[in-house]
């Protein structure tokens, strides 16, 4: 698997550094300066969340972490735990490149900076707090809008429902998962025209994702 | 002796007093010369005292009565007469009844006592050797075996037989093929065992013998029956009876705690094998995945990455397709062996159930390539608690089943209605549909409808059936009267905490 992504990565035009260990990864990102860090939660000597705690601990390098099918909760966990985003062995490259854009993108406050979003037949200008689809204004409640800023702030990203209880509604709600059904059930009535082009990308078991523009 | 011969009849120690009486007289005539007849009163009253060594109350009375009046009749002045001639001797003859009488009686309830207390301590460790033989025991079987031979053994019965009952307070068992007799006292025993108390039959066949029948109880419901024979009626005794009352007590208590020990490792071996799959389980799971998902990860890299000449693109195409069915396999096997375990833990959640449905479709759209699928959630779809992962397997598994049993082109419908407290997801498809006697079977594992295309595991419904048992639910095969198949998932529905809602603005 290492091999396989130096390969890969390095093709796409990344420059990789590559570990087997997660002392020799935490050793390493204490003395060089990273991008992007890719854990593999199955690591031989210490515990992948062992390893993402410790690197949390000091450094807000984005992390994505790999981890196996049927693992929603290790998923889940590794998220809550303070990695960006996941991909899941078997995994194709093209989907790997995309969300390490994604988390890079965000870490370097780009997308905050951004005074519109816009994706597809979406628009919509934060600064004015207006969201327009095909040009035609739409109308949110300010929940729903807040879910939407969230979601443009990590756009690309996956958010498990946790985390986005927690922004939106306060850290009480964070396990009150029907909020956030009916919440993404309007949403999609609203914003979502073509069932082809969802923009709420549903990670099973684990949280939403808004679909990328590019 | 634990249970000595019957007591010297009484007229055999009256008749030693009386012989008593009569020797020490003799000898007494022979010794008034030297002694004198106050004198003479004091062996009297020697040999009442040691007659009162082995005889009883009465006896003792009887003997102190007749050496009194011997005394007075054969000895005191004026001789051979029943009058007694001075004061002094008048006095002697009331003391000499007062003492002899007092200190016969005290001896002889010494004596008794003494007997009693011999008993006491013989029953005492007669039960004591019995608990610890019992105690000894290794399991049930040991344990009534050896309740029987001590039975046999302490209490002298003629024969023994305990009929258990298992579990306590249930029916009655003969433990062995018994003989005729220890069939005809099955009625009488499941009645000491059913009331819970002591019955005796000194009726039985044969004659004059009695049996007694213990519940073995020591307070909580019996374990089953004590029935022991005795030769005689009379070998019958209270004595016997209290004895064996204490060891049916005993035994209950024995059995009891071999029942929590067997319970409790029976227990234990399952929380060690449970352990054990697990762990296989988890082992031969990431074994399998771990090279597959390198194989399936290199394949995919490969078909996306450009320069490969049309040969090698087809090549790598087959390379990625093989592996997503070869993963597909494994994880089927992997999920059914999950389910078959028992570890099967739904996270439950609320789930919108269209988004469920649109995640598989589009997760399995590949596969549905061929088909067309139309999908009607009759409004409102309440929100379920359910698993998301696991109905959405449970969901593609029936899509994928409908895409291969019917043929491409025709319609593959979705439905979702409530009914009756329950919401019923459906899928149904347009082809020849299930046979009319297998519609249960369908589900059972590596069942392979006849004559399918080889190439399946046989596992998909099984795990559909797993999945939605998990989250409490059920599923139903039927045939749709204008031909196909329709499978129905049933959930049940429960209230969802009422969401606050909030005016609109922007």
């Amino acid at each position: 698997m290492q091999r396989l992504l130096t390969i890969a990565l390095e093709a796409a035009g990344y420059r990789v550094t590559a570990v087997g260990t997660g002392q020799e990864g935490l050793q390493t990102m204490a003395y060089h300066r990273h991008d992007l860090v890719i854990l593999d939660l199955g690591l031989p000597d210490l515990s992948g969340f062992s390893v993402l705690k410790q690197l949390r601990e000091w450094s807000q390098t984005p992390i994505i972490v790999l981890t196996v099918q049927d693992a929603e909760a290790d998923k889940v966990e590794a998220l809550d735990g303070g990695a960006d985003d996941y991909v899941t062995k078997p995994f194709n490259t093209a989907e790997l490149l995309a969300r390490m854009r994604a988390s890079v993108r965000r870490a370097n406050g780009a997308q905050s900076r951004e005074p519109v979003f816009s994706l597809g037949d979406l628009k919509v200008d934060l600064a004015a707090r207006r969201v327009t689809l095909k040009g035609a204004p739409v109308k949110l409640t300010a929940k729903e809008y807040a879910v939407l800023r969230l979601f443009i702030a990590h756009a690309g990203k996956v958010l498990t429902h946790r985390q986005i209880l927690r922004e939106v509604w306060g850290a009480g709600h964070e396990n009150d998962t029907q909020y956030l059904r009916v919440y993404l059930m309007r949403l999609r009535e609203k914003l979502e025209l073509n069932p082809d082009a969802p923009l709420f990308l549903t990670e099973a078991g684990v949280g939403y994702r808004l679909a990328e523009g590019e | 002796m634990l249970f000595p011969p019957r007591r010297t009849s009484p007229w055999l120690e009256y008749g030693l007093a009386l012989a008593i009486f009569g020797v020490v007289s003799l000898v007494n005539l022979w010794l008034e010369r030297w002694i004198g007849y106050e004198a003479i009163a004091l062996v009297y009253l020697l040999a009442v005292v040691l007659l009162a060594l082995f005889v009883g109350r009465g006896p003792i009375l009887f003997g102190t009565i007749l050496t009194a009046v011997g005394w007075s009749v054969v000895f005191a002045p004026p001789r051979f007469s029943f009058q007694i001639g001075s004061f002094y001797d008048k006095m002697m003859f009331g003391m000499y009844f007062v003492v002899a009488l007092t200190v016969g009686q005290l001896t002889a309830q010494l004596r008794a006592e003494r007997l009693a207390e011999h008993k006491r301590e013989e029953r005492s460790r007669a039960l004591y050797w019995f608990t610890r033989e019992l105690a000894n025991a290794a399991d049930r079987m040991d344990i009534l075996h050896r309740l029987l031979s001590q039975v046999r053994e302490v209490v002298e019965a003629e024969s023994a037989h305990v009929f258990p009952a298992d579990p306590p307070g249930g029916a009655l068992k003969l433990a062995d093929a018994g003989s005729l007799a220890v069939e005809t006292q099955l009625a009488l025993a499941t009645q000491a065992h059913q009331q819970n108390r002591i019955v005796v039959d000194r009726n039985p066949p044969p004659p004059n013998s009695a049996v007694l029948y213990l519940p073995l109880t020591a307070g909580g419901p019996s374990e089953g029956v004590l029935a022991v024979r005795f030769k005689t009626s009379q070998a019958l005794d209270a004595d016997r009876q209290d004895l064996l009352e204490n060891f049916a007590r005993q035994a209950a208590l024995v059995l009891d705690r071999q029942r929590l020990r067997d319970a409790e490792t029976r227990s234990r071996l399952l929380i060690e094998s449970e352990r054990l799959g697990r762990t296989l389980l988890n082992s031969v799971s990431h074994e399998l995945r771990t090279p597959l998902a390198a194989i399936a990860t290199a394949a995919a890299t490969l078909r996306d990455s450009g320069g490969l000449s049309p040969i090698q693109q087809k090549l790598s195409s087959e390379i990625d397709f093989a592996t997503i069915r070869l993963n597909r396999v494994v994880q089927s096997l992997l999920s059914a062996a999950r389910i078959q375990s028992g570890q099967v833990r739904p996270h439950l959640d609320w789930c919108d159930l269209s988004e469920v449905v649109r995640t598989t479709l589009r997760e399995l759209s590949p596969l549905l390539a061929r088909h067309q699928t139309q999908t009607r959630l009759e409004a409102p779809v309440p929100l379920i608690r359910a698993d998301f992962i696991l109905l959405q397997q449970a969901l593609g598994n029936l899509l994928v089943n409908a895409a291969t049993y019917s043929p491409p082109g025709t319609l593959i419908e979705i439905m979702a209605r409530a009914a009756g407290g329950e919401l019923v997801l459906e899928v149904a498809d347009g082809g020849p549909g299930l046979p009319a006697d297998q519609l249960e079977r369908v589900f059972d594992r590596f069942h392979r409808p006849p004559g399918s295309k080889p190439g399946g595991t046989g596992l998909g419904l099984t795990i559909v059936r797993g999945f939605v048992e998990a989250q409490g639910g059920r599923v139903l095969a039927q045939n749709r009267p204008e031909g196909g198949a329709r499978f129905s998932i049933y959930l049940p529905v429960q209230e969802a905490p009422k969401i606050s809602e909030e005016p609109s603005e922007n």
